[in-house]
C-alpha cells in the first residue's frame, strides 16, 4: 500500500478463517493507536451522527504491544457496557508504555459485529518507510 | 512453516510431527485427520499453532488436535493440551480462549418431528422473539452483585434453584453444571459488569438454537440408552459465557503479561501466555475460569428454559407432548482436572480443550450413571444446512486423546469471504426451499452460511474410525435461529 493510500485507508482487513485480522497504519505510534481504535469501531458499529459523551482512559502496560491491546480492549469494554460508540480519540499523554486519552461519541446506533477481544496473537508493531504498522487479530 | 512432509502417519487417521521438528517443542504434536484434512490444515497457520502448544511447560505425551482443526489465535481451534501441573506445569488462559465454556446442549422431545412441522414457522418465529440473540447488550434480566456471585459459584444449579429447570437437568450436564473450584472474587468487577445483563442470552457469531430431526441411527444400543429414535424432534443450543468470559480471559492475559518473565517462561506466541498452576496467578485464573464456566452453564440452562416455555406456548394442545428433556450438555473451551495413565502411573493433568469436547468412554465415574456403562453423549453440531451428530465416547478417547473428541465441523471460509459469497436474504430463501426455516440478522446468517463450514460428516468419520467416539445419531436441521 502506498503512503497516499495509507492516509486514505488507515487499515486493511486480512484473511483469517475464524476470526478478524487487520493491518493498521500510522505516521507515528499515537496516530497508529487512534487509527486502530477507528478501525475497530468501523468494523463493529455504524458511527453515531454526533458526539454527546466523553470518556477518559488512563493506561499503563509493560510494552507498546500490550498497551495497544489494552487500549482496544478497554474501548471495547466501554462500548459494550455503556452501549456507546466512539468516533473521536484524543491522546493527551502518550509514551510507548503509557497513555491518557479522551474519547467521545454517542449512544450506539447500530452494531454490525461483536468483538470478544483484541488478542496478542502474532501482534507486531513495526516501523515502515511511512511510519509504523501493526497487525492485530481480534476474536469475534 | 510445517508441511505434510513433516508429519508421519502413526495410525490410519492420525499424523504426528516429532518434537525434534523445533528446538522449543517439549513433546510431539498429533493431528487426528485424513489426508485431505491434513493437506487443508497445512494451507494456513493451524499446524504451526498446534506445534506452538507443544512448547508449554509441563505438557506431557503429545499435544493434539481434532479433525475440525482450523486457524485460531494462540492454539488452533480443535486443540487438546495435556499438562502435568507439578514442577511448574502451567495453566494458560490464551489456550482456553475468550469464550470460556462455550458449549452445546441437546434437548430431546418424545415427538416425531413431522408432528411439529405444521407449526414450525410459528415455533421458530416465537423462538426468535423469546430467546434474546444478536449483538444487543443483553436480556431483560439484570443480576445484582449478590446474584452474580451466586451464579459464579453455583452455575446451572443456581438457575434450577429458581425453578427454571429440574434436578434431572443437572444430572445431565458435564460436572453437574457446576465446577467446584470457582471463586467469585477471582472475577473482576469489569467482567461481572459485562455479564450482568447477559444471562439467558444467545449472543451472535456461531451461536444458535436449532430445531432438528433425527435422520439416522447408527448405534442402536447407545441410542436406546440415550433415549433417541429415528424421526425424533431435538433442539440444539450453542452458546457460552458471553461478555463475562471474554473479560475474564482479557483480564488474565493482561495480568500474566507482567509476570511471565518472573517465571522464566519463553513462548513462541504471546497469546499462549501462561503461569505455573501452583502459583497464586495460576490458582486465581483457575478459580476465575471455573466461575466463568459456571456462568456459561447457567446461561445454557436459562436458554433451555426459554425454549421449553416457547414450546409450551406454541405447541400446547396441538401435539401430544411439548416436553423437552436434556440429553447432555458439554463444554468445548475449558480447562479440566482429569486423571490419565502417563508412563504407567495414573496422573492428574490439566486438560486444556480449545474447541474440543470431552468424550469419556464407558465406565468413567464422571459420566451420569444412566450413561456410564456405554459412554457419555458427545455432541457435535455441524452447519445450519447439513447435519449434526450425537456420538458416544469410546475407550479410544481415554487411551489416545485425553478423553476428547471434535467439537464441530470447523470453519473453511472467513466471515468476510462468506459475506461476499451470499446475502442473508438469499440464504434464508434457499434454506426455506430445503425445508429449513431460518431466522437471524442478515449479516449473521450470511457469515454462517453452510459453505463457510467444512463437512461435519468427514470430521465425524475420522473420530469414529479412530475409535475416539462412535456415531450414534445424525440429525438434520428444520429450523434455526442465529444471533
Amino acid at each position: 500500500m502506498s503512503s497516499e493510500e495509507r492516509r486514505e485507508n488507515p487499515y486493511e482487513l486480512l484473511s483469517h478463517t475464524a476470526d478478524l485480522a487487520m493491518r493498521v497504519y500510522g505516521r507515528d505510534l499515537p496516530e497508529l493507536f487512534v487509527n486502530a481504535a477507528r478501525a475497530m469501531f468501523d468494523v463493529m458499529t455504524v458511527s453515531p451522527e454526533k458526539g454527546t459523551v466523553e470518556r477518559h482512559l488512563l493506561l499503563d502496560a509493560g510494552d507498546t504491544e500490550a498497551l495497544l491491546v489494552d487500549w482496544l480492549n478497554e474501548l471495547n469494554f466501554l462500548h459494550e457496557t455503556e452501549e456507546e460508540t466512539y468516533t473521536q480519540f484524543v491522546l493527551d499523554e502518550f509514551t510507548p508504555t503509557h497513555l491518557s486519552a479522551r474519547v467521545s461519541g454517542g449512544p450506539t446506533v447500530e452494531k454490525t459485529l461483536v468483538i470478544k477481544a483484541a488478542t496478542y496473537h502474532e501482534l507486531r508493531i513495526v516501523p515502515t518507510d511511512a511510519g509504523v504498522e501493526a497487525t492485530i487479530v481480534f476474536d469475534i | 512453516m510445517a508441511t505434510r512432509a513433516d508429519f508421519v502417519q502413526v495410525e490410519p487417521y492420525a499424523y504426528e510431527i516429532a518434537k525434534t521438528y523445533r528446538a522449543d517443542m517439549r513433546v510431539s504434536a498429533r493431528l487426528y485427520a485424513d489426508e485431505a484434512i491434513l493437506e487443508s490444515a497445512s494451507h494456513d497457520r493451524s499446524l504451526e499453532q498446534l506445534i506452538n502448544t507443544a512448547t508449554l511447560p509441563g505438557v506431557v505425551r503429545y499435544t493434539l488436535a481434532m479433525p475440525d482443526i482450523h486457524q485460531g489465535y494462540g492454539p488452533p481451534i480443535g486443540a487438546v493440551i495435556p499438562i502435568d501441573p507439578r514442577n511448574g506445569g502451567v495453566i494458560s488462559p490464551g489456550a482456553t480462549g475468550y469464550d470460556i465454556n462455550c458449549g452445546v446442549r441437546l434437548l430431546k422431545s418424545v415427538l416425531h418431528a413431522e408432528e411439529v412441522r405444521p407449526f414450525l414457522g410459528e415455533l421458530v418465529n416465537a423462538l426468535y422473539a423469546n430467546v434474546p440473540s444478536g449483538m444487543g447488550p443483553g436480556g431483560e434480566m439484570h443480576l445484582s452483585d449478590e446474584e452474580m456471585d451466586a451464579v459464579l459459584l453455583e452455575g446451572a444449579r443456581w438457575v434450577v434453584r429458581r425453578h427454571l429447570g429440574t434436578l434431572d437437568d443437572l444430572e445431565h450436564i458435564e460436572e453437574g453444571g457446576t465446577l467446584p473450584d470457582a471463586r467469585a472474587g477471582a472475577v473482576s468487577e469489569a467482567a461481572k459488569k459485562r455479564g450482568s445483563t447477559q444471562l439467558g442470552t444467545l449472543g451472535s457469531g456461531n451461536h444458535f438454537v436449532e430445531v432438528g430431526r433425527i435422520e439416522t441411527i447408527y448405534h442402536e444400543e447407545a441410542a436406546r440408552t440415550f433415549g433417541l429414535f429415528p424421526g425424533q424432534l431435538v433442539v440444539w443450543i450453542h452458546s457460552g459465557s458471553r461478555g463475562l468470559g471474554h473479560q475474564v480471559c482479557t483480564d488474565y492475559l493482561r495480568r500474566y503479561q507482567g509476570v511471565i518473565t518472573r517465571f522464566g517462561i519463553v513462548l513462541p506466541d504471546r497469546e499462549l501466555i501462561c503461569a505455573p498452576f501452583h502459583s497464586p496467578e495460576g490458582q486465581d485464573y483457575f478459580a476465575a475460569m471455573s466461575a466463568a464456566a459456571n456462568f456459561a452453564w447457567a446461561n445454557r440452562q436459562m436458554l433451555a428454559e426459554r425454549i421449553r416455555r416457547t414450546f409450551a406456548t406454541i405447541l400446547a394442545g396441538k401435539v401430544s407432548s411439548h416436553e423437552l428433556r436434556l440429553l447432555y450438555d458439554v463444554a468445548h473451551n475449558i480447562v479440566k482436572r482429569e486423571s490419565y495413565q502417563i508412563e504407567g502411573t495414573l496422573q492428574e493433568l490439566l486438560i486444556h480443550r480449545k474447541g474440543a469436547t470431552r468424550a469419556f468412554g464407558p465406565g468413567q465415574q464422571a459420566i451420569p450413571p444412566v450413561y456410564r456403562a456405554i459412554g457419555q453423549p458427545v455432541l457435535v453440531p455441524g452447519d445450519m444446512g447439513r447435519a449434526s451428530y450425537v456420538l458416544v465416547g469410546a475407550q479410544g478417547a481415554m487411551e489416545k486423546t485425553f478423553g476428547s473428541a471434535c467439537h464441530g465441523a470447523g470453519r473453511a471460509m472467513s466471515r468476510h469471504a462468506a459475506l461476499k459469497e451470499i446475502s442473508g436474504e438469499v440464504l434464508q430463501e434457499r434454506l426455506r426451499w430445503q425445508g429449513i426455516f431460518v431466522r437471524g440478522s442478515a449479516r449473521g446468517l450470511a457469515e454462517e452460511t453452510p459453505e463457510a463450514y467444512k463437512d461435519v460428516d468427514e470430521m465425524v468419520e475420522v473420530v469414529h474410525q479412530s475409535g475416539i467416539a462412535l456415531k450414534v445419531a445424525r440429525t438434520v436441521p428444520m429450523g434455526v435461529i442465529k444471533g
